[in-house]
């Protein structure tokens, strides 16, 4: 396998190890919200009801925490790259 | 004009002042000698003004006027598209941001055409871009027209042909860096007009979400002038409006990959100076369009806790006026006007001003360049100079700008909720699939791209078009997710029917060089 192959699979494993999880969190979560309604609006977190909590709150910081991180990485993979093109 | 309205000072003052700024800027970028110049901004906008560009391109009147209007109307469903809209920025942040942006071209029918050496594929490129902006623009000159008109007590076609002619006269002439500038004036303009519109209620008031949402919850009164019955619990809850999951899981997903193959967002990442540039510009915008979206259902919300106790709260009656009839776009002005008299009222006015000709603005660029170069330059003249390729770009700015007039024209008695529909559809079944594909997977063809740009741009029109001949298990609320599946799939499919057929040479012959430019180090 080339060395692009070998960079572009990575990077590849990379996004999809964050953003496999992080979709199907969001869509099961908003469709969980639906599903389980008459159980999920008796819940109240910080006094609000879990579905507002969870789809109008939670998951703007959830997002900026976890792909803020993902930048951070993904950038410094981005400045090791010719490393990995000088590997082989 | 309903009795007791009159345009608020604050709102002329700062349009007035909006509009010096735009002329000024116009001026200081009216030179610009290549057509990277002038589609690109040169290709070294800084990540923030970027991100703040972004968002002001991205936050519509449909977003400024619309997400806090439809929270209003139907509560927690309405979130949907805050909630839509902000998730789609991670798919662009994962799959797109970067590698576009190392790719270094200048629209999205470059890169299919490039990346797969097809004419077809650049043309089919042209039609979703000019199909997506114009169904996108249309709704922009009808709340142009509508509410702008309403506003500032004007004619719906004066509003329009007012509004056209400022846009294209800015776009035509600063390009994307006079445009990027004013985008992120008008970005700040808006923001800050939603932001005093949550902080007044929330600290000055002392309106939480959580009373605010057990209050709306226990009420079961008539709406005012209204002959309908509000039932608080429905509202607050899921399912008051999203009534099935089919329906919900397809309008999340188009909303979510609609975002990400919308062609006036994707193109402003060639305008970031490299690949890392571009991963950092999307987490400033999820960070500006997030708290954006955070307070604009709040908004909602709290506009409806106000009308539901009209007389008690002492909301002027044609305000109240105002929610009972157009509740969907009035619910942000109302608010400006009920915390903030016509100070807040004029801050407002000039939010939803600034959101229409950022958006516009945006569109206009990104067809100009589908236009200009994609068809003129690389179709039909490939060898133009330089200094008559920014002449087209200017002429392609100038005619799609004026477009708009008789679009919105025509907007007013066209079902826009088709026409958006459509956009978000087509942008998320051709271009989010073609590109993440053509990105990713080395083993796409020529015909493989061609089939999913024709199956997301077709399958769009058959599916909303087509939706009452369709058996029920077919008909969506918007077709987006499920017409985006059959794309991929169709990519994969005749991408190996392909290879079957003539082997590697159905691959483009510099299919490795060009995985090498997306995915390998910047050469600078």
């Amino acid at each position: 396998m080339s060395n692009v192959q070998k960079i572009r699979k990575k990077q590849l494993n990379f996004a999809l190890k964050f953003g496999i999880p992080y979709f199907l969190f969001v869509i099961v979560m908003y469709l969980a919200v639906y599903i389980g309604k008459e159980t999920i609006i008796k819940i109240k977190i910080f006094s609000l009801p879990l579905h507002y909590f969870l789809v109008a709150i939670f998951i703007y910081p959830l997002t900026w925490l976890i792909f803020g991180f993902y930048v951070k990485k993904a950038n410094e993979m981005e400045d090791n790259l010719e490393k990995i093109e000088g590997e082989e | 004009m309903e009795l007791g309205y009159q345009v608020p000072i604050t709102a002329l003052v700062l349009i007035g002042l909006m509009l010096a700024f735009t002329v000024v800027t116009t001026w200081m970028f009216r030179i610009q000698k290549t057509s990277a110049d002038y589609y690109l901004a040169g290709r070294k906008v800084n990540s923030f003004i970027n991100a703040s560009a972004i968002s002001s391109d991205y936050l519509s009147a449909a977003s400024f006027l619309g997400v806090a209007g439809i929270a209003f109307l139907k509560g927690f469903d309405g979130i949907i598209y805050a909630f839509g809209f902000f998730v789609g920025y991670v798919a662009l942040l994962l799959f797109l941001a970067s590698p576009l942006r190392k790719f270094g071209k200048y629209t999205v029918p470059d890169f299919v055409s490039e990346r797969f050496h097809s004419k077809t594929a650049r043309v089919l490129g042209v039609v979703g871009v000019l199909f997506v902006s114009l169904f996108y623009m249309a709704p922009q000159m009808l709340g142009a027209g509508k509410v702008m008109g309403l506003l500032l007590n004007m004619e719906y076609k004066t509003a329009i042909v007012v509004i056209a002619i400022i846009i294209t006269l800015y776009v035509s002439i600063g390009g994307m860096k006079g445009t990027t500038i004013n985008q992120l004036v008008q970005f700040w303009i808006l923001f800050g007009a939603m932001f005093l519109l949550a902080f007044i209620p929330f600290v000055l008031k002392g309106y939480t979400y959580t009373d605010i949402i057990n209050f709306l919850h226990s009420l079961n009164q008539p709406e005012p002038l209204k002959d309908t019955t509000f039932v608080g619990a429905s509202y607050t809850a899921p399912g008051f409006w999203l009534t099935n999951l089919k329906d919900t899981f397809s309008l999340l997903l188009a909303l979510m990959f609609g975002t990400a193959g919308l062609p006036h967002i994707l193109v402003r990442f060639y305008t970031a100076p490299d690949g890392k540039a571009a991963r950092r510009t999307v987490i400033y915008v999820l960070m500006l369009i997030g708290l954006f979206y955070i307070l604009s259902p709040y908004v909602g919300h709290v506009v409806r806790y106000v009308y539901m106790q009209a007389e008690s709260l002492n909301l002027p009656k044609y305000l109240t006026y105002w929610l009972a009839q157009n509740g969907k776009n009035l619910a942000v002005p109302v608010a400006g006007s009920y915390f903030g008299g016509q100070i807040l009222l004029g801050i407002v006015v000039a939010g939803a001003f600034a959101a229409i000709l950022s958006t516009v603005a945006g569109l206009i660029i990104a067809c100009a360049g589908a236009i200009g170069h994609d068809l003129v330059v690389n179709i039909f003249n490939p060898n133009m100079p330089e200094k008559n390729r920014v002449r087209i770009a200017r002429l392609s700015s100038l005619i799609i700008g004026l477009l708009g007039i008789p679009l919105g024209f025509i907007a007013e008695n066209l079902q826009i909720a088709v026409l958006v529909g459509l956009a978000f559809a087509i942008a998320a079944s051709t271009f989010f699939p073609v590109l993440v594909m053509g990105v990713w997977w080395p083993k796409m063809t020529k015909n493989g791209a061609i089939a999913g740009l024709l199956t997301g741009i077709v399958g769009s029109f058959i599916m909303i078009l087509g939706k009452s001949y369709l058996p029920s298990i077919l008909q969506f609320k918007n077709p987006g997710g499920f017409v985006m599946l059959l794309t991929f799939l169709n990519i994969i499919l005749f991408s190996k029917l392909e290879l079957a057929q003539k082997g590697e040479k159905a691959l483009p012959p510099d299919v490795e060089e060009i995985m090498g430019v997306l995915h390998g180090p910047e050469k600078n």
